[in-house]
């Protein structure tokens, strides 16, 4: 059995309302945040992040990213279990930090909101991600003709459902970030997103690389979140033992594809292979389950390989009866069935939200510019206006579904609402949807062995090179000079000395002092942080 | 309290959901009734949860784009 390692990184959304609901500045209460983690977290600097990144106790990362996205890295994981843990720890820790910043720095009545989405619905436009990281040995020529038709079909399990934000209506999809990805490989990680990213910065030495992906969504169900880390191992695990397990389903067009798998809830779309035949995402997906489970005793498998298998057939056999029967299980038919809810109390029909879309649409692309959630905008439209013909010729098709232009506004709140809805359904703490559901025993989304969650916000992974990391932060924190840490690494800035972590699975502690010649030389991060703090005079 | 001093928190261990069998093999009717039951909640859940201008809301939690 091999051992596997894999992570997520996960940009959160951050909202600061004041007491009149009106927003905070927010490099200012990052700025707040981040000094409330420097004084109560048990932490040492990052050695290359400035004051806004810092590695935790935990063998975590937290700091600040592009876009001033909050962002939590999880320690290394040698399980799927591990990074369910670790992400949901993280959660609670950043609530911590909110509560104390909330209670003693900012005005009464303030709320501090932290979102587990991946797009905007302001009008921006944008998206921010949820990456993966899995450590392989593979031919990386190989990797991405033989991934991509998984990370395409696996969102039947790990979409985040929610609505597409380039789309002016109500567009409801399996995964809102799809519509960001607008190339098949790409090494852009902020414009032009692939499905495959081609980044490969191992941060360990040795022979290994790392697959970075940034196609994936932020989860609240934990069973989506273990299988999406699980199943994308063990297929990693197959292209590096040279199994080739997406030779048979390789895609014709991939984005393509991964729109058609995104607007299905049924998971049942004809999606076009390579060969001429036709797959749907589900026989897709129950091809790579296969080609797990045909090589299950294989070296490079990991010892829970038959448990995420177990997990896989279990879940593509519910899904054989999507939406419905996952609809307490995946956030995206959790999603859809209290939207389709919230629209039927309306006295609306879903039909009827999609002819409104498309009159938004036209109206878009006849008036370009035009602020579609004025509560005026009925009165601006006139139907018979030549520039509004493409518009107008829906008139007829939205009578039939008992709607017209003066519905519009009713239209324009329903909108917003859903689309508070879908942004507040993963939101942190008490208010959240998802989080009040799950307390009232309404969702059937939990993994198996994922649990002490508490535990998982002070300790490290049990295995790999995090706990080592965790282990020499608790003992370095606080020290004056203060120590540092990157992904391979810790420095002991006191004794003059520095723990190497460049193997990924180090299991004992290997400390070095001052750098000398070769050392200093040679390359990679822990080298380059040696020589900076070397030529700093800090060691 | 200092997050530094604490290594438990009983709030969060009732909220630890426990371990389960994942989605299990439920019958479709009986996942279809879980639905319905969750639908019933979710009204309380969602009015506990939005703000009373949701476009307000959307406004002022605009987004940069990230990676």
């Amino acid at each position: 059995m091999a051992e596997r390692m894999f992570g997520l990184e996960t940009e959160y959304a951050l909202a600061g309302l004041g007491p009149d609901g009106a927003p905070l500045e927010r490099a200012e209460l990052l700025e707040q945040i981040m000094a409330e983690a420097r004084r109560s977290l048990v932490c040492l600097p990052d050695a290359g992040g400035g004051s806004k990144s810092l590695f935790l106790q935990n063998g975590a990362r937290f700091y600040v990213d592009i876009g001033e996205h909050p962002e939590i890295a999880t320690p290394e994981c040698t399980e799927p279990w591990d990074v369910v843990r670790y992400q949901r720890a993280g959660e609670q820790i950043l609530l911590d930090l909110t509560a104390q910043v909330q209670a003693c720095l900012l005005p009464p009545g303030s709320q501090v909101c932290w979102f587990l989405c991946n797009v905007d619905y302001s009008g921006n436009c944008t998206s921010w991600g949820c990456h993966e990281s899995y450590l392989h040995r593979a031919d990386r020529g190989r990797l991405a003709d033989q991934l991509i038709p998984h990370l395409v079909t696996r969102i039947i399990y790990s979409g985040a459902g929610g609505f597409n934000n380039l789309h002016p209506g109500l567009e409801f999809v399996l995964s809102p970030r799809a519509f960001h990805l607008t190339e098949t490989i790409s090494g852009d990680s902020t414009g032009a997103r692939g499905i495959f990213h081609t980044k490969d910065e191992p941060l360990c030495g040795g022979d290994y690389h790392r697959l970075h992906l940034l196609c994936g969504e932020s989860l609240c169900s934990q069973i989506a979140l273990w299988l999406k880390v699980g199943a994308t191992a063990l297929v990693v695990a197959l292209i590096e033992a040279d199994l080739a397990p997406g030779r048979a389903v390789r895609l014709r067009d991939p984005l393509h594809a991964l729109r058609t798998v995104a607007a299905d809830p049924s998971c049942r779309a004809p999606l076009e292979l390579a060969d001429g035949k036709q797959l749907s995402a589900w026989e897709i997906q129950h091809h790579y389950l296969e080609q797990a489970e045909a090589h299950l005793n294989h070296p490079v498998m990991p010892s829970w390989a038959a448990e995420v298998c177990r997990q896989w057939r279990r879940m593509l056999d519910l899904l054989r009866d999507a939406p419905d029967s996952v609809a307490t299980v995946l956030d995206w038919a959790i999603k859809r069935n209290l939207y389709l809810h919230a629209v039927r109390q309306r006295g609306l029909t879903w039909e009827s939200i999609q002819q409104s879309s498309l009159l938004l649409g036209a109206l878009s692309a006849a008036l370009p510019g035009l602020d579609l959630s004025r509560p005026d905008l009925a009165s601006l439209v006139d139907p018979d206006d030549p520039a509004l013909e493409e518009a107008a010729a829906l008139t007829p098709q939205l009578r039939r579904c008992g709607l017209g232009w003066d519905r519009l506004p009713d239209f324009q709140r329903l909108r917003a609402e859903l689309l508070e809805m879908d942004t507040r359904f993963g939101q942190l703490g008490p208010q959240g949807i998802f989080g009040q559901l799950d307390r009232r025993g309404l969702l059937a989304h939990q993994a198996p062995g994922v649990e002490n969650i508490p535990e998982a916000m002070v300790s490290p992974p049990a295995r790999g090179r995090a706990r080592l990391r965790g282990e020499a932060i608790r003992r370095l924190a606080g020290g004056d000079p203060p120590g540092r840490c990157t992904w391979d690494a810790v420095v002991d800035a006191k004794a003059g000395r520095v723990l190497d972590l460049s193997h990924p699975f180090a299991q004992h502690e290997r400390w070095t002092a001052r750098p000398e010649g070769e050392q200093r030389d040679r390359g990679g991060i822990a080298a380059q942080l040696l020589r900076r703090l070397f030529e700093e005079g800090m060691l | 309290m200092r997050l530094r001093d604490r290594s438990e928190d009983d709030d969060l261990r009732q909220a630890t959901p426990r371990p389960s069998e994942g989605p299990g093999a439920d019958s479709l009717a009986q996942a279809r009734q879980r639905a319905d039951e969750l639908l019933r909640a979710a009204d309380e859940a969602i009015r506990r949860a939005l703000s009373t201008d949701s476009q307000r809301f959307l406004q002022a939690n605009r987004q940069q784009g990230g990676q």
